[in-house]
Formats: C-alpha cells, sequence, structure tokens
C-alpha cells in the first residue's frame, strides 16, 4: 500500500509517520483479520493528504459526498494503510444506542453485557466506519459524543466506564440530501473535521479502470469512463436516480467482457438493470448506446 | 426533424435527453429533436442535435437556423443544414466517440427500410431533392454504390460534405454560401403573404353560418349581480324591494346554472345556508358556496348553456384521460419516484414502537418471569410500522387562467393522488372556481373512495378564483377528513380574482373589486386563519414574475414555484417532505 500512496506522490514524511504510528500502536494477533484489503484502492492525492493528516493529528473524519465518490474506499483504504482493525457499522433509521454500544442479554441465568461495535472499536483501538451516519436520529448518537471527543471514554449505565484505546479513531461518511437523510446535529459534526469528497475525475477514473483491467485497450478505458460521467451528469440534473451510477457495477460489467459476454449485456447487468422503472431504464440505456456499441466483442476491447 | 416544443411528453424526454447527454449540458431546452417514422426518438440525429450545441453552441444554432425562419422554403433548408451539420459533426466528434461510426450506419440502414413503410401521402410530402441527398449521403455510409444523381445533386451533395475541422462562423457561412450558390438565398426570407379578404360587419352573421369558425373560449363566464346600496351598505327602501325580486329570480336561475354545471350540492340546502351564513361574511359577503362531487342532478340540463358547458366538461375528461394515457409510462415513472420520496421521509419520521423480546433493552418491569416461568421476553425491541398521522388536502385552481394546461393540471394531480395512495396516506383533490357569484369546490376525489384516483381526470377549468373564500370552504371540508393533522396543498397563480366585488363597508362605501392587493390580503388571512385551526396550507405557484411577491406574502416559506406545470407532482412530493418532517414534530 505504501508503493501505491507513493505512486499517487503523497509525501514521503506522512508515510513515515504513518509507519511510527503503526509500530506504536500493535494489534492483538486475535483481531488482526480485521484489518482490511480493500479491493479497490482509492485515487486522490489532495484528499490522502488530508485524511492521513487528521487521522494523525487524532482527529475523527466525516466524508461528506454523493453516491459513487469513494467515501467507503477511502475509509477501508486508510484502515489499511494504518494497519487497523475495523469495525463497519451502516446506519439505518432505526439505529439506536444499544446497537452501537452494547445490549444486555440472558446467559447462564443472569444478564450480561453484549458489547456492540463502537465498544470492540473503542476497546482495541480499531477504526471505526459509520457508514450513513445522517440516516440515524441525532438523540441515537449523542451516547457517542464521550468517545468522539477529548474525554475518548465509554460509560455505559450499570457497567461501568472504558478508556478507549489512543489510536481508535472513526470515520464517518454520509450523502447529504439524500433520501431518506436528515440534518447532523452541530453537537455531533464539531467532533470531525470534515472532508468534502469530490467526484472521481476522469483521470482518476481511467487509472482505476486501467489497474483493474491492465489488458483493456485504451479506446475502451476512454469510453467507459466517459460513459460514467455522462451518467453522472444525467443523475445531477434530475434525469434518472442515482441507482444507475454505480462504480462497483460498472467494474462488475467490465469483468464479465472480459470473460467474453457482450459489451450489451454486460452494462445491462451492472448498470441498467439496476433501474427497475422502465422509462428511466431506456433513458440509461440510451446513455449507453451514445458511448459503447452493444455488440462489441471482447476481442475489439481486450488485448489478450 | 421537429422544432421547439415547450412541454415533453415522454417520447420528446427521451429525445430531450439524447440530446442533453450528447451536448454534456442540460441548460437548455432542444430548438430540434429527431423522431424516426413511428415517433420514436432517432438516437443518432439527437445525438448530432446534441454535439452542435457542444462544439457550436446554442447561439450559433439559433442565428443560423433564424436566417431562413418563415421563409416558404424552411423546411428544406433546414434539413438541407442538417444533412451539412452531420457530416462536420461526424468528423469532428468521431475521434473522442468512436460508437457514432456503428450509430450512423445503423442510421442510414434504418432510412432505407423505412421506405418501404412511408404510405404515399408521405411520400408525397417529401422533398424530392432533400430525399436524393439523404439517400445518396446514406448510401454511402452503407458502403453501397452512388445512386443516380444529376450533376446539380452531386455538387450540392458535394457542398453540403463539410469538413470537420471547420469553427462555427465558418460553418454557418458554408451553409449559408451553398444555399446563396444553388438555391439564390440571399440571407433574408422570402415569405409568401397570406391572401386574406376583410368583410364589412353586415356580412358576418351570413359568413359565420356558412364558413368554418373558430370559437375562442375566455374567462369571462361570470355574471355581476347588481345590487343597489346606499353608502352606508343598506339598500334603500325602493331599490331594495326591486333589488330582492331582481335578485331571487336571478340567484335561483345562477343556482340551477351552477348545479347543472358542476353536478348537485353534497349538502342540503338547509345545510348549505348555514355554512354560507357562517363563511360568506366579511369580504365574502353576498357570495355563495357550492360543494359538489360532480354527480349530474336528476332530471338533466336546465339550460342549453348549461348543457354546452356539462358536455364540454365530459369532453375534456376524455381528453385528460387520453393525454395520460399518451404519456403512460413518463407518469408511472413519475409516480413511482414521487411515492419513493415521500416513502422514505415517511420513514425517518416515522416513531418507533416498543415490543417485547428476546434481546434488546432490559424490561426490569418483566425480569422476574424468566426464572419463574422460563419466559426470556424480558428485553423490549424498538420496533417501527408505517402509520402516516395526517391526511392532505390538494386544491387545484381551476380558474380559466388554467385553461391552456388543463391536462396536465389532471394528470399531475393525479400522479401526486396516485403516489400518496401508494404511501399510504389519506388524500383529496378538489378543484375550485368562481362563477356567478358562487365559490365551487369540486371533490374530484374524496377521501373515502382510496381507489378512485382517475375520478381526478374529471377536472376542468372556468370561471374566477375566489381564492380567499375557496380557502375558507376548504376547511369546512376537512372536517370530515379521517386523521386529526391536515395538510392543505393549493395550486395556485398567486393572483385571486372573482367578479364579485367586496361588499361595501365603513372604508369602502362602494365596495371594492376582489382582486390585486386585496385578494392577496384577504387569501393571506385565510391561510392564518387555517393555521390557527391546525391545517397546514402550503402552495404551489405557477404565476408571473409580477406575483412572486403577493405568493409569498399568502404563504411565507410553505411555497415552491414551479416554472412548468409537468413539475407539480415533484413540487408538491418536496412540500409534503418538509409538512412530513414539520408535522411529526409538532
Amino acid at each position: 500500500m505504501y508503493e501505491f500512496l507513493k505512486e499517487e506522490n503523497i509525501d514521503d514524511g506522512i508515510l513515515d509517520d504513518i509507519r511510527s504510528f503503526s509500530e506504536s500502536h500493535p494489534v492483538s494477533p486475535g483481531i488482526k483479520s480485521r484489518i482490511p484489503h480493500p479491493r479497490y484502492p482509492y485515487y486522490g492525492k489532495e484528499i490522502w493528504e488530508e485524511a492521513i493528516t487528521a487521522l494523525l493529528c487524532g482527529e475523527n473524519l466525516l466524508l461528506v459526498g454523493s453516491k459513487a465518490t469513494g467515501k467507503n474506499v477511502l475509509a477501508e483504504n486508510l484502515a489499511m494503510v494504518f494497519s487497523r482493525p475495523l469495525w463497519s457499522v451502516s446506519f439505518h433509521i432505526n439505529m439506536d444506542a444499544a446497537s452501537l454500544i452494547g445490549t444486555d442479554t440472558f446467559e447462564g441465568g443472569t444478564v450480561k453485557f453484549r458489547p456492540g461495535p463502537i465498544y470492540q472499536c473503542s476497546r482495541y483501538g480499531g477504526f471505526g466506519v459509520l457508514d450513513e451516519i445522517n440516516m440515524a436520529k441525532n438523540e441515537a448518537l449523542a451516547v457517542m459524543h464521550s468517545v468522539l471527543d477529548f474525554r475518548h471514554i465509554i460509560d455505559v449505565p450499570g457497567y461501568g466506564r472504558m478508556e478507549a484505546d489512543s489510536a481508535t479513531r472513526f470515520i464517518v461518511t454520509m450523502n447529504y440530501g439524500y433520501a431518506g437523510t436528515r440534518e447532523l446535529n452541530e453537537a455531533l459534526a464539531s467532533r470531525f473535521v470534515v472532508i468534502q469528497m469530490p467526484p472521481i475525475s476522469c483521470e482518476n477514473l481511467q487509472k482505476l479502470l486501467h489497474r483493474e483491467f491492465p489488458t483493456l485497450k485504451e479506446k475502451g478505458v476512454q469510453q467507459f469512463s466517459a460513459l460514467f460521467l455522462d451518467l453522472r451528469k444525467k443523475c445531477e440534473n434530475a434525469e434518472i436516480s442515482s441507482k444507475a451510477l454505480d462504480l462497483r457495477g460498472l467494474l462488475a460489467a467490465v469483468r464479465m467482457m472480459h470473460f467474453g459476454l457482450d459489451v450489451g449485456r454486460a452494462l445491462d447487468m451492472g448498470l441498467t438493470n439496476k433501474v427497475f422503472d422502465s422509462y428511466e431504464r431506456g433513458l440509461v440505456r440510451d446513455v449507453i448506446s451514445s458511448r459503447v456499441p452493444a455488440h462489441l466483442k471482447r476481442n475489439r476491447l481486450f488485448s489478450d | 426533424m421537429k422544432m421547439h416544443i415547450q412541454s415533453y411528453n415522454g417520447e420528446q424526454r427521451r429525445a430531450c435527453n439524447q440530446i442533453w447527454t450528447a451536448a454534456g449540458v442540460y441548460d437548455f431546452d432542444p430548438q430540434f429533436m429527431a423522431f424516426d417514422m413511428d415517433g420514436a426518438p432517432d438516437l443518432y440525429m439527437n445525438c448530432i442535435v446534441g454535439l452542435a450545441h457542444k462544439w457550436y453552441g446554442e447561439e450559433m444554432l439559433k442565428t443560423l437556423f433564424s436566417k431562413w425562419t418563415g421563409d416558404g422554403r424552411q423546411a428544406m433548408f433546414d434539413d438541407l443544414a442538417w444533412l451539412s451539420l452531420e457530416n462536420a459533426l461526424y468528423e469532428r466528434e468521431l475521434p473522442v466517440r468512436p460508437v457514432l461510426e456503428e450509430l450512423r450506419f445503423l442510421h442510414a440502414k434504418e432510412f432505407f427500410a423505412q421506405e418501404y413503410r412511408l404510405s404515399r401521402q408521405e411520400w408525397m410530402s417529401k422533398n424530392q431533392l432533400v430525399y436524393t441527398l439523404q439517400a445518396a449521403r446514406w448510401q454511402r455510409v452503407l458502403g453501397k454504390p452512388p445512386l443516380v444523381q444529376s450533376v446539380r445533386a452531386k455538387n450540392l451533395d458535394a457542398a453540403l460534405a463539410l469538413s470537420g475541422t471547420l469553427n462555427g462562423p465558418d460553418l454557418s457561412a458554408a451553409i449559408l454560401r451553398v444555399f446563396h450558390d444553388y438555391f439564390h438565398f440571399n440571407g433574408t426570407p422570402w415569405v409568401r403573404q397570406p391572401f386574406k379578404l376583410h368583410f364589412s360587419e353586415k356580412w358576418v352573421p351570413f359568413l359565420t353560418k356558412v364558413m368554418p369558425i373558430e370559437i375562442q373560449r375566455t374567462d369571462n363566464l361570470s355574471v355581476r349581480t347588481l345590487r343597489e346600496t346606499q353608502q352606508d351598505g343598506r339598500a334603500s327602501p325602493a331599490g331594495a324591494l326591486h333589488a330582492k325580486l331582481h335578485l331571487q329570480e336571478e340567484e335561483q336561475t345562477d343556482r340551477e346554472y351552477i348545479e347543472d354545471c358542476f353536478g348537485r350540492s353534497l349538502y342540503s340546502p338547509k345545510e348549505l345556508n348555514m355554512m354560507e351564513q357562517q363563511l360568506c361574511t366579511d369580504n365574502h359577503s353576498g357570495c355563495h358556496l357550492w360543494f359538489t362531487d360532480g354527480v349530474p342532478t336528476k332530471g338533466g340540463c336546465h339550460s342549453r348553456e348549461s348543457e354546452h358547458l356539462a358536455q364540454q366538461a365530459a369532453m375534456q375528461a376524455r381528453r385528460n384521460r387520453d393525454i395520460y394515457e399518451k404519456n403512460l409510462e413518463i407518469n408511472r415513472s413519475a409516480i413511482i419516484r414521487l411515492a419513493g420520496q415521500i416513502r422514505n421521509c415517511m420513514l425517518i419520521q416515522q416513531q418507533p414502537e416498543e415490543i417485547q423480546a428476546r434481546s434488546g433493552r432490559l424490561d426490569v418491569g418483566r425480569v422476574w418471569r424468566e426464572p419463574l416461568l422460563g419466559d426470556s421476553c424480558v428485553f423490549l425491541y424498538r420496533d417501527v410500522e408505517e402509520h402516516p398521522g395526517f391526511s392532505v388536502d390538494l386544491m387545484l385552481d381551476a380558474s380559466a387562467s388554467r385553461l391552456h394546461c388543463q391536462e396536465t393540471v389532471a394528470a399531475q394531480g393525479y400522479i401526486l393522488a396516485e403516489s400518496l395512495r401508494l404511501c399510504g396516506i389519506a388524500v383529496q383533490v378538489t378543484s375550485f372556481c368562481s362563477l356567478r357569484g358562487y365559490t365551487v369546490l369540486r371533490v374530484l376525489k374524496p377521501y373515502s373512495l382510496k381507489h378512485a384516483n382517475r375520478e381526478i381526470f374529471r377536472y376542468f377549468a372556468a370561471g374566477w378564483n375566489r381564492d380567499g373564500l375557496a380557502l375558507r370552504a376548504a376547511g369546512e371540508l376537512m372536517k370530515g377528513g379521517p386523521k386529526k393533522k391536515h395538510l392543505l396543498l393549493l395550486l395556485t397563480d398567486a393572483n385571486p380574482n372573482d367578479s364579485h366585488r367586496i361588499p361595501p363597508g365603513n372604508k369602502y362605501p362602494f365596495g371594492r373589486d376582489y382582486g390585486g392587493e386585496q385578494g392577496v390580503q384577504d387569501t393571506a388571512a385565510e391561510v392564518h386563519a387555517l393555521c390557527r385551526r391546525d391545517i397546514r396550507a402550503a402552495a404551489v405557484f405557477m404565476g408571473e414574475n409580477s406575483s412572486v411577491p403577493a405568493a409569498k406574502d399568502i404563504f411565507g416559506k410553505d411555497l415552491v414555484r414551479i416554472r412548468r406545470i409537468d413539475q407539480l407532482a415533484a413540487a408538491a412530493g418536496r412540500l409534503i417532505c418538509t409538512e412530513i418532517m414539520e408535522l411529526s414534530d409538532d
């Protein structure tokens, strides 16, 4: 991963700091399996530098960005770079304090505390990735205030207080204005430093395609990245929903093309069919048709 | 290639999207769209239109095509200009969009495939020269030998194959040069003057009988009720007697007219009278109310005029339904999106319920059950169910100012009501207008009939709009609502206007017109009165820029402005989401 960061022109000083952080906070062997190995790297020098610096300074991160900006990819990449075990929580509207900190349960006739992901993460000095935090009610999140600020503690009523490991960091993601989301209150927002995640640039998208599919011809790389940007523009202008704006779906489609599936069918499976409204599906199909011929064969796309 | 269209149906919207995709920008309404013989959008030519915007800009296209607007040969010039633009844009875009090669090939194949589907009339309507030049172009694209052409056509064909290296102004100049060389077009449209005859008034009765005529509907359906009043507002004894006789006769006629046009009253005469006494006060003194569900009265129409209006209403309902069906796909899509948006908003605002479970938060009051009864359900689990705690009233302005967009208002009303039904929210849709001093509230879809949304297609527009009284009366209608909390959504142009004047008072001894500032003040007061009764009123505003301050005065922040009527449902959806959040905080 350090090699990748070097390729991204991240400052050597920063890389040294990451190394010394990891060395001074060893991970218990039992939870080493929680250190992630992300499928995709995150591209974007400025964002990398901002995020690493914030984490080294002991701050928690709030990554704000729309769909397909790589919020979770970056969070996982950071955990890997810092060699930290990762606890990931996907927030939903019914999330409450108990599901974060822990719940009571019966074991052998007695009530026992079953620790939740935030408790575990704080105990072992991990990175907690809290996905779509603004889906949850602010009241449910209030329980996290003490672990997120300078106090670094979790107080569980009836079970005592636990001091969080000094390596603990929380990286939360949110998609502002996404359907079904609410405003983050100031008390919570003040406990994070915020990074506005830019949409993936054409250049970075091409880098990603090159890395994932080294045999994909240059023309293919250009057209698939342009296709994704066309879809994004259509989505930004509210002509289609964000369902078809799916970078993972695009990569999966190209992977299927590499295996020999027709371009049209692969893109249908990876992008178009994720839209269940037939009219919108027509619009998505038009965007695809104006970029990539449906019956293009594998040998015209890949050099191997 | 079709010229600019103001509001889009499903296929037109799709064509626009093809153009916007190729252009890479979405901030313009395309001047041209391309469709094939079956009316489906032509992807390749729409791409070309979009690319023209991308490479040469909207201004260049507008200026170029405006050169021959109005010319007798405009259609031919349009087609030839696009033929030359096609070549230039294809050459220019191909290196960055290789798919164009295949799209162009398919377009050429389709051009010749369509030949067999053309009727004789369609063949005759084609310009022979344009067709020859198009055929030559597409023949070349398919790699087939050239068709036999005249020397002039061959030269013109070559001249129209403009290079992709030309910039906008050079391309414009080249096209104009070709038109000059081959058609003597000097840059000024040659307009053929239409043949006109003017007849004096004495010929009018005869000519309107023997010649076809066009009837223009106006909003002047309201008849003022004459009242002789003294300066203090009381009628003079002599005048009062005359007025009373006159009034009773006229009121009976008006009532029958209203009943014939809009349908029977929902209330008995006694109930209606009591409601009028209660509601038709202050600024609305002397006005009447009519609540109806549109069901015609037994015994049929009383006058030819009302019979004609009833027929027109039935025709309009058919038109509303037909237009909706025509754009079924795009309308269904709008319903799905809107329902999703509202459902999502409800989901995050709903309150969880705590139920007994085997894990969760310990319920100390039940913990004894585990050791004594072996019942491990001693925890509380938070569960959430959908219980929308409010109902929605959609009021559609049905005054004559909506005459031009009745079908769209009906379709948008249906989309909104159907989306709310899918979310389990009770909705009532009412249209309102004023005629002959009656403010008519026509309940198109009541709360009680959950699956009667198609009744909204009975919407039609006529007369004036006395918004203040309509809102006051809407408050009465909502009393029968299934929920305690109400949200009233009003489609308005914030321009209340009624032929029935505000009666004389101390300050205004001669009364005032119901319109302008008085109308706005009165409507604003009624909105505030509704708020005091725990009814939240919000508006979707579609009107002139000059009415924006009035709309803000009336509805404050509970206002969304739309520019096109087809944005109504989406705007109402946004308002509903905001109101859902605020209602749940109450």
